[in-house]
């Protein structure tokens, strides 16, 4: 799950920082800070299952279901998929949706 | 006495069985009935049966046509399926359905459940549905209904005397089964007694009418009463009651705290709301941990960089650009055929979200394709719908039911259409402004994350007695009390197995619609839009088939003529040639009247060619007749069959890649007849693994293992005469083929114990010597075994999992990483399968109790094969004719780049080569193909020579092969594409680190060539960079940026059929290289390469044919002044020059002066070796390969004596500029003597400067010598400028004598309206002038000429 992420974390921060919302109450700031990261994951998720032809996928989703989740980076970058390409455009995208940037 | 009660939620005993019920502290009794679903799977089967009767078969014209051909066999079996169609479709239709549905419902209820279609736990899943307190799970608008039996009183006050009856029914039939009366003899629940019984109470109950108002007739239903039993028995068992008395209360008092629950449910009522395969995985993915820091931390990094970039940048397009980047597979399969609808569709919507048009102001087509546009609820609105929840003072206004229920719903709405958004990205909520977006949407989620904070503050400190007011059970509210409780997320999505959320009924109801037909569905838009795009594609279809009818007819007839007048064997309406081989349609119909064509003629039959298979997907195959095809859509959701006149669109796949039963009949109703065979295919899979145990390791591998016992060991104390120090274990080595070699140095003859070596070498002989592997102390009853031949070598093979356990260390010697080494005599198995061992000799190992390991994961298929046969004829489908039908029908007239005609009279063109060494020319000849090296200027065939090619390809180097191969199937889908029609391949070597700033602007020149050309163009992009940028953020950014402008450049442009892969440079290949810019020779023979096997495979799989043929054309990113007919032209020249393989554009580029484009046939590329033998030349890769096929054709070969090398290499050494022999012939001068001629294949010609004894050279030169000098040729034919300030090649008239050759430009006239050339090879001496406007017009033009080599 993206939450454990500090990387991640800190981009949404930014993201939050960036709309000058100061004085929001933490918990709200909190409530929101899930929220987008839920969003930015899904957003994530479904790029990188874009990505893939209908047997990785399958093979991908044998490996969720063994719960070989370690081994689902190595999968994809032994596949050719450009884990961080995606993903670093993905967010990209994120952030100008946010900041309009 | 001891009593059972049904347990409070927060004292569930989760082991007890059937605890799943209790809910809100009461035990649920669940019975729900399945009519409907019997009556709908018999109707829909009984419909298939119909259909099946009624398919197939000829008709009444072709019975008449048969009798009239007195074909009597064939016109009874006409006859047959006419009088079949007649009795099951026309006149006994509605008794058959009856009758077959009547048949099916039986067959349903004997069946007794719907486990084959539904899986084997659908029974479960709605019991517990049922079982759940919350409404939504409950589908009222799918005709799903729920009650809970009162047993005392109906609605008007009156006994509920049947509700008492049904439920003494079914607790007496509860207490009989925990009390024992379905037990065997060991005391278990004898379940197959307990279901007879339990059917036998439920049917009477119904006979009896007891449960008609709320289950229906009863036919099927789903019930949890074995759970119910199986609960009670635990409970009992649990509390150790013995006593039947006290098990009988205990019974009572369950019934006490126990609810009957009684429904019809709906199975697959959501089924139009099925999940794709993409929705699954990625609510699977979302719930592992599956990205580690490093990746996200780089990833953000970039992402910050290239956000800055476009602030920096300040323009919008960047911002909107930035998409999902990836290059490979899925991310581009996203464009397919019927993509232009499909973006206009999105740019509509997109441009409606965000308040760019307004609906009313829309009109014609766009106004349609505005409707079919998903239904969006502005951001305000739904603000302003979560601002209607608090009161004036800022406070939450809830205080009852209703109003939570509310807040839920808007809450649920807000997330359904934020989620359905991202992970479909589509849009489903709406913007008063472009310029307003972010502002709106930021909004929205802050009043929806305070929405959701202050709603959960409000649960957290209200009390049960509040929480319930607002409508919550006493499980819900348990569940938020629980301490680390997500309190929204207990209610809006419930971890509960077949529970629905109210979440998932939000994005439910999105999706189908509060009604299965709701207009506003997501679903129902998609069905408008289908509709739509049906009709468009029609539209356009018969629009071109109108225009091209008449032009297909009228150019066809130019071209016969034309070809006819030529003394071609062609035959066309103006010209005969008696005995033609081809004839044009007209020509056809004036010689054969309408006899020819007429449909007696035909076959009408065309079984599946199985050398027709088409792949689907991995898991799905079609084999068709051969000239069909079928071509699923990028999404793999619908398929389209073609071929031979036929178009069968939206043929609905499912997600595996099966046709659905909607597209078997659709075919079927296409008059194709459909075999189906399943077969489960099971594919290994590997994986590493690092670090594993001894134990895991032995344990992935158990086949292989063996499990010993050591008898005794042969040492000092033993009457062995062997000891492990004679054996001489030696360190072991690893072979040129990967295997590992482990020797005993002592049974050699020559050892210093050489009198053991007879008996080892016996016990060798007879399989009984071995060396035993153990793992770890602890393992080491389990080994791996292997032989150890009688020259006391043991050989692990490369493909042995052992090969792993073996590491080189610093010194380069292989170690063992396990415990011990042993050579072993095998003494035999005994009964328990354990091997009996006695060790001669032992080494130990590094014992690093950690592994290295190759997995293999068995992944299972399913394999689904369809063989469509084409039983009957279709209207309008063009079938094979007895009658050849003449070459260019009106709807075909284009002609493909590649002849068969290999007897054509006009001699070959040939192409100069320069310096070319003797030893490169020997490889280049003795490696060309078969074809070439029997007949240099022969036609060739492009899938001849592209198999050829792969072979070669192969055999020189696998690996290479698997990466092009790697290439192909990361871009499977646009593959698909690659048709006949595909007759250019355009090559684009992408330098991601440089070309970020260009890239874009050079797709857009190709995005402006006419369409045509666009779709009958593939593009390859090799998209590379060197690793060593990687360290570097600015560099990454750069590289970032590339990627986004192509992907921006495939959204702008949906008609280029891009294929694109990525190569990053390791800095090992960079340091190796003489150059740097030696990469881009790289990046473009990989390009060719993957342009080639891409087409090879193309035709391998049946999407093209062997004869159609492709011109590579070769493009720098930046080049400019591509002109808008680049590709039109290219492919315009191949055509006209079939004979020339090599082309260029006249037009340079500004800055580097080369040619804009350059292009070579792809048959040439293959059948002179391609990639393979172009290494280490002086010159770039393209000149190498314009060499390579000059030198093909001008039949260089091993055959041609030395000094015809030598002379030829004479001439050449001076040689700068291209020639052609051809074309630098003076018709009507040349001496036919001097015609060069060797062995019969074309001769080069060779200029050298000042050189006055070449005939041609002279011819040139006294054709030149009697033009005056000031006159303006204004009889010149074809001026072909290659630029201002470089050479021509002119081809001109003058005194009716044809002269053509080279000339410089040396500059302009005093008028500066001429350009004046002098010839080439004789400066100075004779001048001719073309005036300015003709030869810029010429430049200007973009048109190809013949390529000039440098």
């Amino acid at each position: 799950m993206l939450q454990d992420s500090q990387a991640a974390n800190q981009f949404i921060d930014k993201i939050i920082e960036e709309k000058n919302l100061q004085d929001l109450d933490a918990e709200v700031h909190k409530q929101l800070h899930n929220d987008l990261m839920r969003r930015l994951e899904d957003r994530i998720n479904h790029a990188i299952i874009n990505s893939l032809n209908n047997k990785q996928a399958t093979q991908l989703e044998h490996l969720i279901d063994t719960q070989q989740i370690d081994k689902i980076q190595s999968f994809l970058k032994k596949e050719g998929i450009n884990v961080n390409g995606i993903i670093a455009g993905t967010m990209s995208k994120f952030y100008s949706d946010y900041l309009g940037a | 006495m001891s009593t059972i009660t049904a347990p409070r939620p927060s004292s569930i005993d989760t082991n007890l069985p059937g605890s799943e019920y209790v809910h809100e502290g009461r035990l649920k009794i669940v019975i729900a009935g399945l009519d409907k679903n019997v009556r709908n799977e018999a109707a829909r089967t009984a419909n298939d049966v119909l259909k099946d009767k009624t398919s197939g078969g000829g008709n009444f014209l072709s019975f008449l046509r048969n009798i009239k051909d007195r074909q009597f066999t064939e016109a009874g079996r006409d006859i047959r399926s006419f009088g079949r169609r007649l009795r099951y479709g026309t006149l006994g239709q509605e008794y058959y359905q009856n009758k077959y549905r009547q048949e099916k419902e039986k067959e349903i209820v004997e069946r007794g459940d719907f486990k084959d279609r539904y899986g084997e736990d659908y029974e479960s899943q709605i019991t517990m549905r049922f079982a759940h307190e919350f409404d939504d799970l409950v589908h009222t608008e799918a005709g799903e209904r729920r009650t809970k039996l009162d047993f005392e009183t109906n609605p008007d006050g009156t006994t509920n005397e049947k509700g008492v009856k049904l439920k003494e029914n079914l607790f007496g039939l509860i207490k009989e089964a925990t009390l024992g009366g379905f037990d065997d003899e060991s005391g278990n629940l004898n379940e197959e007694s307990f279901n007879e019984e339990k059917k036998r109470v439920i049917t009477e109950s119904a006979n009896d009418g007891l449960t008609e108002d709320y289950i229906g007739a009863s036919m099927l239903w789903a019930d949890n009463i074995l759970q119910i039993v199986n609960h009670s028995r635990a409970a009992i068992l649990s509390q150790n009651i013995t006593d039947e008395a006290e098990k009988t209360a205990a019974i009572e008092n369950m019934f006490e705290n126990t609810d009957i629950i009684l429904g019809e449910a709906r199975l697959g009522a959501r089924g139009e709301v099925k999940k794709t395969a993409a929705e699954r995985i990625s609510e699977k993915l979302s719930k592992c941990d599956w990205l580690n820091e490093e990746t996200v931390a780089t990833s953000a990094a970039v992402a910050l960089t290239a956000a800055s970039f476009a602030v920096k940048r300040g323009a919008s397009r960047l911002a909107a650009s930035i998409a999902v980047p990836g290059v490979t597979g899925g991310v581009w399969a996203a464009k397919r055929e019927y993509v232009k609808l499909d973006e206009e569709r999105t740019d509509i919507a997109r441009k409606m979200a965000t308040g760019e048009v307004d609906m009313q102001s829309l009109s014609g087509r766009t106004a349609e394709l505005a409707k079919t546009v998903y239904e969006t609820r502005s951001a305000s609105e739904l603000k302003d719908q979560i601002s209607v929840l608090y009161n004036d003072d800022g406070e939450l206004r809830i205080d009852d039911a209703d109003h939570f229920k509310e807040a839920i719903s808007i809450i649920a709405e807000i997330q359904a259409r934020n989620r359905l958004s991202d992970q479909k990205d589509i849009n489903l909520i709406s913007y008063s402004s472009v310029e307003m977006v972010e502002k709106e949407r930021f909004e929205l989620d802050l009043a929806l994350a305070k929405s959701k904070t202050d709603i959960q503050k409000l649960l957290s400190s209200s009390s049960d007695t509040e929480l319930k007011a607002f409508g919550l059970g006493d499980e819900t509210i348990a569940e938020l009390k629980k301490p680390d409780a997500n309190i929204l997320n207990v209610i809006m999505e419930p971890q509960i197995e077949g529970a629905q959320g109210v979440m998932e009924a939000a994005i439910e109801r999105l999706q189908i619609g509060e009604e299965a037909n709701d207009e506003e569905s997501i679903n129902a838009r998609d069905r408008l839009f289908n509709k739509m795009r049906r009709s468009e594609v029609m539209k356009a279809f018969l629009k071109g088939t109108a225009i091209g009818s008449f032009l297909g007819l009228f150019a066809q007839e130019v071209v016969t003529s034309v070809e006819a007048a030529a003394g071609e064997s062609t035959s066309s309406l103006l010209i005969e040639n008696q005995g033609a081989t081809k004839e044009s349609w007209l020509r056809s119909v004036l010689d054969h009247g309408n006899g020819a064509l007429d449909h007696g003629n035909y076959e009408y039959v065309a079984n599946a060619n199985p050398e027709n298979t088409i792949l689907v997907n991995d898991e799905t195959k079609i084999v068709l007749p051969d000239g069909f095809t079928i071509e699923p859509s990028a999404d793999g959701t619908e398929a389209i069959l073609s071929g031979n006149g036929v178009n069968i669109e939206h043929l609905k796949l499912t997600s595996q890649g099966t046709l659905t039963d909607e597209s078997l009949n659709q075919l079927h109703e296409a008059g194709f007849s459909t075999e189906v065979s399943a077969n489960q295919i099971s594919e290994d899979v590997d994986r590493q693994v690092a670090g594993e145990s001894a134990r895991d390791f032995i344990d992935n591998h158990s086949d292989e293992a063996v499990t010993v016992k050591r008898d005794f060991w042969y040492d000092n104390d033993t009457t062995s005469i062997y000891e492990g120090s004679e054996l001489d274990l030696q360190d072991p080595v690893i072979q040129s083929d990967g295997s590992i070699n482990i020797s005993i140095s002592g049974i050699k003859e020559s050892g210093t114990h050489a009198g053991n070596y007879a008996e080892l070498k016996e016990l060798a002989k007879n399989g009984e010597l071995k060396i035993a592997l153990s793992l770890s102390k602890g393992t080491q009853s389990e080994v791996f075994l292997f032989n150890v031949d009688e020259n006391g070598n043991a050989i692990i093979p490369s493909d042995s999992p052992c090969t792993d356990l073996f590491n080189k260390g610093e010194n380069g010697q292989l170690s063992f990483d396990g415990q011990y080494t042993e050579v072993v005599q095998v003494h035999g198995i005994d009964e328990n399968g354990i091997t009996h061992i006695s060790p001669f000799a032992t080494n130990i190992g590094s014992n690093l109790n950690s592994f290295d390991d190759t997995v293999t994961d068995k992944v299972t298929y399913n394999s689904t094969t369809y063989t469509l046969n084409l039983t009957e004829n279709v209207p309008g489908t063009e079938v094979e004719a007895k009658t050849i039908i003449p070459s260019a029908l009106p709807l075909n007239t284009r002609r493909g780049l590649e002849y068969t005609d290999a007897n054509k009279a006009t001699p070959i063109e040939s192409y100069y080569f320069s310096n070319i060494a003797e030893d490169r020319r020997r490889i280049w000849a003795e490696n060309r193909s078969p074809r070439l090296q029997e007949k240099p200027n022969t036609l060739l065939n492009t899938g001849e020579e592209l198999k050829w090619y792969r072979d070669e390809l192969k055999q020189f180097d696998e690996e290479y092969i698997k990466e092009i191969d790697g290439h192909l199937k990361g871009n499977e889908d646009v593959l698909r594409r690659l048709d006949s029609n595909i007759t250019a391949e355009v090559c684009i070597s992408v330098a991601a680190a440089e070309d970020s700033e260009s890239i874009y602007d050079t797709l857009v020149q190709y995005a402006q060539q006419d369409t045509e050309s666009q779709k009958s163009t593939m593009f390859f992009l090799n998209i590379h960079w060197m690793e060593r940028l990687e360290s570097d953020p600015e560099q990454m950014s750069k590289i970032q940026k590339t990627f986004t402008e192509i992907e921006q450049a495939m959204s702008d442009f949906p008609n280029l059929n891009i294929v694109g892969f990525e190569t990053v440079w390791p800095d090992e290949l960079i340091q190796s290289l003489h150059d740097v810019n030696d990469l881009y020779d790289e990046s473009t023979k990989r390009l060719y390469d993957t342009a080639a096997l891409a087409t090879e495979q193309a035709i391998r799989k049946g999407h093209r044919t062997n004869r159609a043929g492709a011109i590579i054309i070769n493009s720098d990113v930046g080049a400019t002044n591509l002109g808008h007919n680049l590709i039109r032209n290219f492919v315009k020249e191949a055509n006209r020059h079939p004979r020339i393989d090599v082309f260029s554009t006249i037009d340079r580029d500004e800055q580097s002066g080369l040619p804009t484009a350059s292009g070579f046939r792809l048959s040439a590329y293959a059948a002179t070796g391609g990639s393979l033998y172009l290494s280490d030349m002086s010159i770039n890769i393209n000149g190498a390969i314009d060499q390579l096929i000059a030198a093909a054709r001008q039949g260089d070969s091993l055959h041609q004596s030395a000094d015809q090398n030598d002379n030829r290499q004479t001439n050449n050494d001076t040689q700068e500029e291209p020639h052609n022999n051809e074309q630098a012939q003076v018709e009507n001068n040349a001496p036919a003597n001097n015609q060069p001629s060797t062995s019969g294949a074309p001769q080069q010609l060779a200029l050298s400067s000042g050189t006055t004894n070449n005939p041609y050279q002279l011819a040139i030169t006294q054709a030149l010598a009697n033009i005056n000098p000031n006159d303006e040729l204004d009889e010149i034919t074809a001026q072909k400028p290659n630029g201002e300030g470089g050479t021509i090649y002119a081809d001109f008239a003058y005194n009716n004598r044809k002269i053509n050759g080279y000339f410089y430009f040396t500059g302009y006239d005093n008028d500066m309206d001429h350009l004046i050339f002098e010839p080439h090879n004789n400066p100075g001496q004779t001048e001719f002038i073309i005036g300015r406007e003709k030869a810029l017009s010429l430049i200007g033009s973009g048109r190809i000429i013949k390529h000039l080599q440098r």
